[in-house]
């Protein structure tokens, strides 16, 4: 079921983002939008402290 | 002879030829943490029966003719962001109070190998970031200097404990000045390391990329035995550098003959503008170290803004993703100051953090020819101390640092006392290098050290401790309405819920980190990659050896 509030949610995000697109593209963005928030939820699952990111920066050594 | 004011490199030598008892050096500062500590709150845990244990483990070896090395016998403390196994490790938070680790940080086990004795848990600024605070679970450590005036931190207890002879040598980290800060502000020597040169393992995170586990003492020689045992591979930190370990120690002595050293002038006396005392004392440092033999000369960097930008917008982001669950869950766990830091990182949009770490990319590329011309550059450090009451959450966010710049470059940075005020409150300069050249930095300031007198001074612990302050009403936020209501959006999708003084802590930050964010959008070429591009690691087989 949607959720007005997503609806709400996002019309206010364009705002602060200073985002504005043609009157006819906005079904579809709001779908995208809706989209967009069911696969973000796979990256709430909480991680513990020691999982470092994938991408650590590195010093490959003295130049 | 007053044992605690030893150094390390006095005790193990009196230690080695048997002349003194790693356990009477234990009982001396276990004695002198219970006589003082009540006024300085240096320590959230005290480990004595844990250190006694190891004092006698160490003097029944050394006795058996196993002397392990320089730091066998020597008492020491950890910041408490480093995992101990089956100790206590807070990070000085309400959220972690019960927290207890079933391993130790790499440091810690490498520290434990070389036989160093543990004798407890310091202060931190919460969870090595917001602070100093008045409404966690234990008062902030106060400076031996001046017990109403504030240590520096976030390695507060560290900076204390050192400066008043409560321990040996502490363990501190430095994310955008937290080794420093407190060695400048107590009057001592501490070190941040290369980046990737000593293990962040087990060290409770505060930014993935900006984190550096380093060591504090009261003299340079002394940081550089730590470093000995400190520095080295670890497999287990996927930004640990595998490089070849110098003998530090070795490096130490001689003069600077042909040595050349930048001077940031401008960035200490026009943008973050130190007193007028401090810069006495750096031209009187500079004249010293002319006297050995170096050449000075002053040199310009970015702007130091520019690298606060970098760091905060990519370092509280990701400071936020980790404490993100506690966050949600119960923000009233954590002491307002750190809310006051870390709330406002649901602002920064993600292409704000890449555009972080692609400018530290080309900040680190700017740098070489400075290495290529320069053996050291020298700045002054941060302090005098202020009183706790001038604190203001807010001033993170406003001020512009002279630590961070070296977080976002990665090099090397020694801060060591070059002189008191008149007021009796040390000061300081920060010596860098090119990436690696750690033992230089500290030949450089170990020359300087041997040089002037300021190591024969240390504090008087006052017999009272004045009161500390209230908690600091949060800054009035300079936003609009419409701003307003934006940030309480942003925070509603954060999934955040927060009373009204923890929502204007956050909408008080919010204009500066705009701004920050802001100042990072410039239009850069696709070929410019972040600084922390993925590498593989940890691949075997053909072609292995041109993997991590």
């Amino acid at each position: 079921m949607q959720n007005d509030t997503e609806e709400a949610d996002f019309q206010a995000l364009l705002r602060i983002a200073g985002i504005s697109f043609a009157p006819d593209r906005y079904p579809v963005m709001l779908d995208a939008y809706r989209n967009w928030l069911e696969l973000v939820k796979v990256l709430d699952e909480p991680m513990p402290m020691p999982v470092e990111p994938a991408a650590a920066p590195r010093f490959g050594g003295a130049k | 002879m007053d044992l605690h004011y030893l150094t390390i490199a006095e005790a193990s030598a009196l230690i080695a030829s048997r002349k003194l008892s790693p356990v009477d050096l234990t009982k001396a500062f276990l004695a002198r943490i219970e006589a003082l500590d009540g006024r300085l709150n240096s320590y959230l845990l005290v480990t004595a029966g844990h250190a006694l244990a190891q004092a006698k483990a160490a003097e029944a070896e050394i006795a058996a003719g196993k002397y392990r090395g320089p730091l066998h016998g020597i008492p020491y403390a950890l910041k408490d962001i480093y995992c101990t196994a089956g100790i206590r490790t807070t990070g000085h938070s309400r959220s972690a109070i019960d927290y207890v680790p079933t391993e130790d940080a790499e440091t810690v086990a490498r520290l434990t190998k070389a036989g160093a004795v543990l004798l407890g848990k310091l202060a931190t600024h919460e969870f090595a970031h917001g602070g100093p605070s008045f409404d966690l679970p234990w008062p902030p450590a106060r400076n031996p200097w001046d017990l109403g005036r504030i240590t520096g931190g976030s390695s507060s207890g560290s900076g204390a404990s050192v400066a008043a002879g409560l321990a040996m040598a502490a363990m501190g980290s430095d994310t955008g000045g937290s080794i420093r800060n407190p060695a400048a502000l107590c009057g001592l020597a501490g070190l941040k390391p290369t980046y990737g040169l000593v293990s962040r393992r087990g060290v409770w995170t505060n930014s993935f990329s900006y984190d550096h586990a380093g060591p504090m003492a009261w003299t340079v020689e002394d940081c550089a035995l730590l470093m000995q045992v400190l520095a080295g591979h670890d497999p287990g930190d996927p930004a640990s550098a595998k490089v070849a370990v110098p003998d530090y120690r070795a490096a130490l002595g001689g003069d600077l003959k042909g040595m050349r050293i930048g001077v940031l002038r401008h960035q200490y006396e026009v943008e973050v503008p130190v007193a007028d005392a401090v810069k006495t004392a750096m031209e009187e440092a500079f004249a010293v170290l002319r006297g050995l033999g170096a050449e000075l000369e002053d040199v310009r960097i970015r702007p130091a803004m520019d690298y606060c930008d970098v760091k905060i917008i990519g370092a509280e982001s990701e400071l936020y993703a980790v404490h993100e669950p506690g966050l949600k869950r119960n923000p009233g766990l954590f002491g307002e100051d750190f809310l006051g830091r870390s709330l406002a990182a649901i602002l920064i949009r993600g292409e704000d953090v890449l555009a972080s770490q692609r400018e530290r990319r080309i900040m680190i590329e700017e740098a070489r020819p400075l290495w290529q011309r320069y053996d050291a550059i020298i700045t002054a450090g941060p302090g005098p101390a202020a009183p706790f009451e001038a604190w203001r959450t807010i001033q993170f966010w406003q001020k512009a640092s002279l630590t961070t710049p070296w977080n976002v470059l990665g090099g090397p940075s020694l801060a060591q006392c070059i002189g008191y005020t008149a007021d009796g409150l040390p000061m300081a300069m920060q010596v860098q290098g090119r990436p690696f050249a750690d033992a230089q930095v500290m030949r450089i300031a170990h020359a300087y050290e041997k040089a002037t007198v300021w190591r024969a001074r240390r504090p008087v612990v006052a017999e009272v401790a004045p009161p500390l302050p209230p908690v600091p009403d949060p800054t009035p936020a300079e936003v609009t309405a419409a701003e307003r209501d934006a940030i309480a959006l942003v925070a509603r999708r954060a999934g955040l819920t927060l009373n009204d003084r923890q929502f204007e802590l956050l909408a008080a930050a919010a204009p500066y980190v705009w701004a920050m964010a802001g100042r990072l959008r410039t239009k850069r070429p696709f070929t410019n990659e972040p600084a922390n591009t993925f590498r593989w690691t940890g691949y075997t087989g053909p072609g292995a050896s041109m993997l991590g």
